[in-house]
C-alpha cells in the first residue's frame, strides 16, 4: 500500500507527462489493436466480413506501430505483425511455401515457427484480397497468429513496458535511467514515425519521376495504403498534442490528414498520373516539415533531442 | 630520413609522465557538454571522469599512448587537423596536420614503439593513405591504405600488425560527407606490416554496399569489423564478422532483430576475454553481444548507444544520453558521449 501510493506520488510530481502518455496514448492503442486482430481471428471465411475486419486491423496497426520500442520491438514483433517494406517479395514466397505444406501446417503455432515474411497482416491480406479467404483454416491460423502476437504486445506494455517508464529513473530501473530518458523515447518515437511515413510509406511507392513504383506501396491489395498513413498521422498528431502544446505540429498535420482523406487512390495506384503524384509529392513534404516543427515545440520546450550519435553519420 | 637513434633521442625529450599521473582511466571518450562544447575525458573502470581537456569541436575517435599519458584526438571527417594532448596535465602537446592534398577520415592509433598511424584521404585521387608519424609526431611517411576511404586502424595486440577497415566510400572535402560512389563501392580490411599491405579481404559482391568501417582485435590476431550498410535499411544483412585468416565469418541475429540495427553499426569491442564481441547501432538504439564461439547473441537497449569497449573480462558501453555503462553498473554524467569509447593498454 504505501509502496503503490509512493509510486503514485512519484508519478505525479516528476512524471505526470510520461505517464499521461501512456494512459492516454499508448495503451488505448495497444488494446485496440489486440482487440481488432481478435476479432479478426474471430470473424468467419466469408470474404466481405473477413475484408472488413482486416481493414480495421490494418489501421489499428498503422495506429500504433510507432510506438517500436518495447514490446514491439523486443521480439522482433512489429516485422511480424507486418512484413513491409518487402522488396523482394519474401512475403510470397513465404506464403507459397507454407500452402505447399497443407493442412497439418496450418495452425497458428506451425505458423508462429515459420518465416516471419508469411505471418501477420501482409500474408492475411493476399489470402483474403486475393483468395477469398481460402485455404480458410490458412486464414484462420494466421489471424491466430496476428491476434496471439498482438496479444502478447497488449500485455507487454500492461505489466511490463507501462510499469517500467513510470519509474523511469529509480535504481532498479535499467532501461531508463531518469525521467527525461522515457519522455525522450516518446520523442524519438514521434519523429521516427513521421520520418518513416515521408521515407517508407511514401517514398517507396513514389519511387522517382521517371520510374514510380506503385506496387511497393503498403497493404495496396487491400487498399489500405492511404487508410494506413491517414491513421498513422492521425496517431502521431495525438502524441506529440499529448506530449505538450504543439500548435503548428498539430495544424500541418491536421491538413495532411484531410487531404489525404479526399485523395481518390486509396491504394496509392496512380503515382504515374502527373496530379496525383504532385498531391503525394505535396503531402510528403508538408509530413516532412512536420519533423522541424515538432523539434521547436516539443524538441526544444521538453529538451529534447534525437540521437547524438544515431545522427552523426560514421 | 629519421634514424633509430633521432628517434630514441626525441622521446627523451618529451614529458614522459605516466597514465597514473592522469588519474589512471581505464578508457578515454570525447563528449558534447550542455555548453555545446566539446572535451576529451578519461573515464575510471567504474565510469568516473578522471580528467577533462576542452576540444576545440566535435571530436570522434582517440588514440591513446601505450605508456605515456597522451592522447590523439582526431576531429570528424573531413578532419583537418588532430591534437595531441598531455592527458596528465590537461594541455595541447602538438596540432597534427597531414600534408597538403590529404585529410584525415576519423581514426588513428600507435605502434607498440610510439610512432603513430593515422587514416586519410589522398583528395584528388580519392585513395585511402596511412599516414606513419615518429613518436613525437613529425610526419614519416604516407603509405597507400589498400583501398578507398579508410575509416579506422588498429593494432593487433602484441603486433606491430594493423589492421585497416577501407570502408570503400569515396568522398571529396567540397561535397562535405556526400558519398560519391554507392554503386561502384567495394570495402575491404586490408593487413599492413611494416608498411606493406598484405593482405586484403572483401565481402561477397552482393554485400558490397556494406561499408567495413570500425574494428577490434583479439590477442590471437582475430579482427571483428563492423559495417553501415548502404542499401535499402529494410534488406536484413549482416553489419558484423569477424576475420582472422582465409574467409570472414559473418554474424547476424535473426532478421526482425538485425532490422533493429537499422543498418548501422557505430562501434565494435571484444570483451576482455575474448569470449564476446559486442556491436552497438545508435540509430536501433541496441547493442548485440555474440558469444564468440556458439554465435549466440543477447541485446541491450539503450538510446543512442555509441561507444564499446573491454573492460576486465567483460565490457563497458557509452552513449549520447551520458551513461557510462559497466559491470560496476551505469554512471550518469550531464554529458553527450561521442562514438567511440578508447581502452587504455
Amino acid at each position: 500500500m504505501i509502496r503503490a501510493l509512493a509510486l503514485i506520488l512519484w508519478a505525479t510530481t516528476a512524471s505526470a507527462d510520461v505517464e499521461t502518455v501512456v494512459n492516454s496514448h499508448i495503451l488505448p492503442r495497444a488494446d485496440a489493436f489486440a482487440e481488432a486482430t481478435a476479432t479478426l481471428a474471430a470473424t468467419p471465411c466469408e470474404p466481405n466480413q473477413l475484408r472488413e475486419a482486416f481493414s480495421k486491423a490494418a489501421t489499428a496497426w498503422a495506429g500504433f506501430a510507432h510506438l517500436t520500442m518495447g514490446p514491439v520491438e523486443d521480439a522482433g514483433r512489429g516485422r511480424m505483425v507486418l512484413f513491409w517494406p518487402d522488396s523482394r517479395n519474401a512475403t510470397d514466397r513465404g506464403l507459397r511455401l507454407v500452402k505447399s505444406q497443407g493442412n497439418d501446417a496450418w495452425n497458428a503455432d506451425t505458423i508462429a515457427k515459420g518465416s516471419i515474411a508469411a505471418r501477420g497482416l501482409g500474408a492475411l491480406e493476399r489470402l483474403i484480397f486475393e483468395d477469398n479467404g481460402e485455404p480458410c483454416a490458412l486464414t484462420e491460423a494466421l489471424a491466430d497468429d496476428l491476434a496471439a502476437t498482438a496479444e502478447r504486445i497488449r500485455t507487454g506494455w500492461h505489466d511490463d513496458f507501462a510499469p517500467l517508464m513510470l519509474t523511469a529513473g529509480e535504481p532498479d530501473n535499467s532501461r531508463f535511467f531518469t525521467e527525461k530518458e522515457a519522455m525522450g523515447a516518446l520523442y524519438t518515437a514521434l519523429l521516427t514515425g513521421i520520418t518513416y511515413n515521408v521515407d517508407q510509406r511514401l517514398a517507396r511507392p513514389l519511387g522517382t519521376f521517371d520510374d514510380p513504383k506503385p506496387l511497393r506501396a503498403e497493404l495496396r491489395r487491400s487498399a489500405q495504403s492511404v487508410p494506413m498513413l491517414t491513421a498513422s498521422l492521425e496517431a502521431l498528431r495525438e502524441l506529440a498534442t499529448t506530449m505538450t502544446a504543439a500548435p503548428d505540429t498539430e495544424a500541418v498535420l491536421t491538413r495532411v490528414i484531410s487531404a489525404a482523406k479526399t485523395l481518390d487512390d486509396p491504394s496509392l495506384s496512380n503515382l504515374s498520373d502527373p496530379s496525383v503524384r504532385f498531391i503525394v509529392e505535396g503531402l510528403q513534404s508538408e509530413i516532412r516539415s512536420t519533423r522541424g516543427l515538432a523539434e521547436e515545440e516539443i524538441g526544444e520546450t521538453l529538451d529534447l533531442n534525437e540521437g547524438f550519435n544515431a545522427l552523426d553519420g560514421d | 630520413m629519421l634514424t633509430r637513434r633521432h628517434i630514441l633521442g626525441a622521446i627523451a625529450a618529451l614529458p614522459t609522465a605516466s597514465w597514473a599521473a592522469a588519474g589512471s582511466p581505464a578508457f578515454v571518450a570525447a563528449a558534447q557538454e550542455p555548453s555545446g562544447d566539446y572535451a576529451l575525458f578519461g573515464l575510471s573502470a567504474q565510469g568516473d571522469q578522471t580528467f577533462r581537456i576542452p576540444l576545440p569541436a566535435r571530436g570522434h575517435a582517440a588514440a591513446a599512448h601505450p605508456t605515456r599519458a597522451e592522447a590523439v584526438a582526431f576531429a570528424r571527417r573531413p578532419g583537418r587537423f588532430a591534437l595531441v594532448l598531455d592527458c596528465a596535465q590537461g594541455q595541447v602537446l602538438h596540432r597534427l596536420e597531414p600534408p597538403s592534398g590529404h585529410h584525415f577520415y576519423g581514426h588513428g592509433a600507435f605502434l607498440s614503439d610510439g610512432r603513430l598511424v593515422t587514416t586519410e584521404n589522398h583528395i584528388d585521387t580519392g585513395q585511402g593513405r596511412i599516414g606513419l608519424w615518429s613518436p613525437d609526431y613529425r610526419r614519416m611517411a604516407t603509405l597507400p591504405s589498400g583501398g578507398i576511404g579508410p575509416h579506422e586502424v588498429i593494432r593487433i595486440p602484441g603486433t606491430d600488425r594493423l589492421a585497416i577497415a577501407n570502408g570503400g566510400i569515396h568522398t571529396h572535402p567540397d561535397r562535405g560527407r556526400e558519398k560519391l560512389n554507392l554503386d561502384t563501392m567495394r570495402p575491404n580490411l586490408s593487413y599492413m606490416e611494416n608498411g606493406e599491405i598484405t593482405e586484403s579481404v572483401e565481402l561477397p559482391s552482393e554485400l558490397h554496399q556494406a561499408s567495413i568501417r570500425h574494428l577490434a582485435a583479439r590477442p590471437d590476431g582475430t579482427v571483428a569489423f563492423a559495417m553501415q550498410w548502404q542499401g535499402d535499411e529494410y534488406d536484413p544483412v549482416p553489419l558484423l564478422g569477424l576475420h582472422r585468416s582465409g574467409t570472414p565469418q559473418l554474424l547476424s541475429a535473426p532478421e526482425p532483430e538485425q532490422l533493429a540495427l537499422r543498418g548501422y553499426v557505430g562501434s565494435v569491442a571484444f570483451s576482455g576475454n575474448g569470449e564476446h564481441v559486442a556491436i552497438t547501432g545508435p540509430r536501433g538504439g541496441v547493442a548485440h553481444i555474440y558469444d564468440v564461439a556458439s554465435g549466440t547473441h543477447e541485446v541491450i537497449h539503450r538510446p543512442d548507444i555509441c561507444g564499446t569497449a573491454p573492460l576486465g573480462t567483460g565490457l563497458a558501453f557509452t552513449d549520447g544520453k551520458g551513461a557510462v555503462m559497466t559491470p560496476a553498473g551505469p554512471k550518469l554524467h550531464l554529458l553527450r558521449w561521442d562514438n567511440h569509447l578508447v581502452p587504455l593498454g
